[in-house]
């Protein structure tokens, strides 16, 4: 099980508020799109649900995030293991700067795992799940600098798809790639929404619209309107979804 | 359900880590304004005592300082008068020189010359102080003392000019590193405003881009003054050191008389120095530190009034004034004479274009004399005999120095670097911007970094030799030197740290890493070349160091056994030689082989500097 149910949810940057009372049931095991104008708090909104927002300074969080019924920002969690679960992967490729081999292996070592073998075993399955094993199995030991933009953010969803996660929560994962790339990539979340919760924002709405089972439409800081993908983009409930889509804004 | 990421995990291994290196970094974090608080606290309390029996006033205003006197004075105004004298000495013959030569390198200079130029400045930076005074004392005093004969007044040529000559050439490289970021730094559009006008690349320079760099090139010039009279061993080695009134500074006879620098008096005199007089030797030390504190104040305040890049209204005004007065309407109201100022201008022109070349010329030659003075005296003298492993008065090996100079930098660096490099873990991962503790660490930081060297002496010889009853000692050396170099440590590993772009953390964190982790295995690696260049730029100064060591490393040329035994380091060794006068060949050899060692060292972390900077 994997479900996020977000429940008043309040965001403030230094006093700023970026989110405004969301309110969200997010579904397992399928392919959830987040679309939006820039700066509507849609990669914002993103990064709660892993907590990365922590990482920031004077950044607060008022509601609740309910992971499973849980909520994760409890005191109890730990945020580490939380991550684990809920996976994500950058709008830039950021590989970090070691061998292919050694950047795969990175999370499982982080969470435990110390056995070459079983190292070895996991390092191959998550690339071949990203679609990449083919063109680097002659290459692990390489720095991951060598690869391509679209290489290296495959190497990323490996990256993340090797600490077994639950959900995958991709910030524009194409934004900074070709077109072909960008291709390999939607190809590859089709395969993996048979086993993984996938949460995408993106700038793209045809990309959406391929791709996505439900799509959320956020503006200022708001959720504005939550539907199954097909409905929300041939006929939405709220004007400004449809100003939106139709291309009229943003 | 093993999924559950809450409770159970709490007080796991990698949490308890966590915690404790936290503390672990916070700690190592603090040691800096814990050394400043002893130096401080150890300097005050052992010069107090003698200011408040010698009195505030006749202390510092006191001309007499004759300690071995049956009824002693200690004035302290001479050596005030000495350092201030050499210093403005030093910067009215370093500061022309070393602005033209920054002009030089960022505005006049093909690439080739300025790809040889430099290093060769940063060269100049790294020779130890102790091989500037050698040569001072071999080259500089015998043409001072010949010039003396010249005019008829008589001398040693251990004078204050000699001091003043040396000390302008060592501020040369901090005046013009400084300088010449500061004139880069100034925008663009004024200097193309001008030649938009019709002035020459010189006129542009010189008129625009150096007035709008003025603060910069201003604070090189504090920055020098405390190099100046923080200095110790390139002062006492040709200064004359007479504990006198200089003499009528501005004329010849006070110019080429001697004098005594607050810096020489603690190095002549701490070694033997009881009582009164050691508080009052003590209590010098404080009034240097006093000097310096206030020349570091001056430049903090004007490094933060303003950058130079920045277009304040002062500089817009002058701009302004520049292009709507430029000298095309000058020279409309006087039509008659347009050739006559052209002509003017022109040879303005040509003669700061010439000064430019000539004073960037005599920066290079003071290198080059320098260090082909000690190799083609010194190598020949480089016999086997010299690297044998006893030293004693019949052979001046200089085996046993070279063998603790190693065993300081081990030692030091074994001390420093994880706490310097745990000290920027913290300030940069591990607090929050405009934090409270991070200004306080960082001043920590700066003022050591201010301290001259002897100052460490001074402290090392109270704390580490008198207080805690280590004597002379390596561990009293390496000790010494640690807080020396830790803020050098510090900076670097801050730098290198703050360039590792925050999307490695994210991916760390991202993947559940904890922050230790992260830290560990995905920052340090990338940021290690540039530490691993702040830390052989430390090195350097290690192996440069003398003034600290003297009275706290001790003298003796032995191979060390323990931590415990007296040791002498190569820079030292060299000192005890030249003072001796009669082991020079010895001293040249030796000084070949310190120089070489430095260059070396400087050489490879300018290489890893600029192998950073391609891979960026």
């Amino acid at each position: 099980m994997a479900d996020f149910s977000v429940k008043n949810l309040n965001l403030y940057y230094d006093g700023v508020q970026a989110l405004h009372d969301i309110n969200i049931d997010i579904p397992e095991k399928r392919i959830v799109a987040f679309i939006g104008p820039s700066g509507c708090g849609k990669s914002t909104f993103l990064r709660t649900l892993n907590r990365m927002n922590d990482i920031i300074e004077k950044c607060k969080i008022t509601g609740e995030v309910l992971l499973d019924g849980e909520n994760i920002y409890d005191k109890k969690v730990d945020v580490n293991l939380l991550r684990k679960r809920v996976g994500m992967v950058f709008q830039k490729p950021n590989p970090c700067p070691m061998s292919i081999y050694d950047n795969v292996a990175f999370g499982p070592r982080t969470h435990g795992i110390r056995k070459k073998a079983e190292l070895d075993e996991i390092v191959e399955r998550s690339l071949q799940n990203a679609a990449l094993w083919e063109e680097t199995k002659d290459r692990l030991k390489k720095s991951a600098f060598g690869l391509s933009g679209g290489q290296q953010q495959r190497l990323c969803i490996a990256r993340t798809l090797a600490v077994e996660p639950e959900v995958l929560l991709l910030d524009e994962p194409t934004s900074a790639l070709d077109p072909i790339s960008t291709t390999k990539i939607e190809e590859l979340l089709m395969t993996l929404r048979k086993t993984y919760s996938i949460i995408i924002v993106t700038h793209n709405m045809q990309q959406a619209n391929r791709i996505s089972d439900d799509t959320a439409f956020f503006l200022m800081g708001e959720l504005i309107e939550f539907n199954k993908t097909s409905t929300l983009f041939s006929i939405p409930s709220d004007k400004r979804t449809e100003n939106y889509i139709t291309g009229r804004f943003g | 359900m093993d999924k559950n990421f809450t409770t159970e995990k709490k007080y796991s291994g990698g949490k308890i880590a966590e915690l404790l290196m936290n503390k672990v970094f916070l700690i190592c974090a603090c040691f800096s304004i814990a050394a400043l608080l002893l130096i401080t606290l150890f300097l005050i309390a052992g010069g107090m005592p003698a200011i408040a029996e010698i009195g505030f006033l006749n202390f510092i205003l006191g001309t007499e300082w004759t300690p071995a006197n049956r009824n002693p004075n200690f004035g302290i105004l001479p050596m005030i008068m000495g350092s201030i004298y050499t210093t403005a000495g030093a910067i009215l013959i370093g500061v022309p020189i070393g602005v033209f030569t920054a002009i030089f390198l960022a505005f006049m200079c093909p690439k080739p010359v300025y790809n040889f130029l430099k290093p060769a400045i940063q060269l100049l930076a790294g020779i130890p102080s102790v091989v500037y005074g050698f040569f001072g004392l071999m080259v500089l005093v015998p043409i001072i003392r010949n010039i003396t004969w010249l005019l008829n007044i008589g001398g040693t040529g251990e004078a204050i000019l000699t001091a003043s000559i040396l000390l302008g050439i060592m501020i040369l490289p901090t005046i013009i590193a400084i300088s010449e970021s500061a004139l880069k730094a100034a925008p663009k559009a004024y200097y193309e405003g001008a030649l938009a006008l019709g002035a020459s690349h010189t006129r542009s320079v010189f008129k625009v881009v150096v007035p709008a760099a003025k603060s910069g090139i201003f604070a090189s010039v504090i920055l020098g003054v405390g190099r100046a009279i923080g200095e110790t061993m390139a002062v006492v080695m040709v200064a004359g050191n007479q504990p006198e009134m200089p003499l009528r500074p501005f004329f010849l006879d006070g110019l080429f008389g001697g004098g005594r620098t607050m810096t020489s008096n603690l190095i002549m005199e701490m070694g033997y120095a009881t009582g009164l007089h050691r508080e009052s030797l003590i209590a010098t030390g404080v009034v240097l530190i006093i000097f310096i504190l206030i020349i570091n104040l001056i430049f903090n305040f004007i490094n933060r009034k303003k950058d130079p890049g920045k277009i304040t209204l002062k500089n817009k005004m002058r701009y302004q004034i520049f292009t709507k007065w430029g000298f095309s309407r000058l020279f409309d109201k006087l039509k008659l004479r347009v050739n006559v100022k052209r002509a003017f201008i022109r040879t303005v022109d040509g003669l700061l274009k010439w000064t430019t070349w000539i004073f960037a010329a005599l920066t290079l030659l003071a290198l080059l004399f320098v260090i082909f003075h000690i190799l083609s005296n010194g190598v020949a003298h480089l016999t086997p005999s010299l690297f044998e492993f006893v030293s004693n008065s019949q052979n001046q090996s200089m085996m046993p120095s070279i063998i603790a100079t190693l065993a300081m930098v081990v030692i030091t660096l074994t001390l420093a670097v994880p706490i310097g490099v745990f000290t920027s873990i913290y300030l940069v991962e591990y607090t929050k911007r405009g934090s409270k503790i991070v200004a306080v660490i960082r001043s920590a930081t700066e003022m050591l970094a201010g301290i001259p060297s002897i100052v460490y002496g001074l402290f090392g010889f109270l704390f580490f030799f008198g207080f805690m009853g280590l004597g002379y000692s390596l561990i009293g050396g390496a000790l010494t030197l640690t807080i020396m170099i830790l803020p050098l440590v510090i900076r670097a590993t801050e730098e290198a740290l703050k360039a590792v772009p925050d999307t490695y953390r994210e991916g760390a964190f991202a993947l559940g890493s904890g922050k230790l982790r992260a830290v560990f295995r995905v920052v340090l690696p990338s940021a290690t070349p540039g530490i691993l260049a702040g830390v052989i730029l430390a090195t350097g100064r290690i192996v440069g160091e003398t003034a600290a060591l003297i009275f706290t490393a001790g003298t003796i040329a032995r191979i060390p056994e323990a931590l415990t035994d007296s040791v002498r380091t190569l820079a030292v060794h060299m000192w005890v030689l030249s003072g001796e006068g009669h082991f020079v060949d010895q001293a040249y050899a030796t000084a070949v082989v310190l120089l070489v060692m430095v260059l070396l060292i400087n050489t490879i972390s300018a290489l890893i500097a600029r192998r950073i900077r391609k891979g960026n």
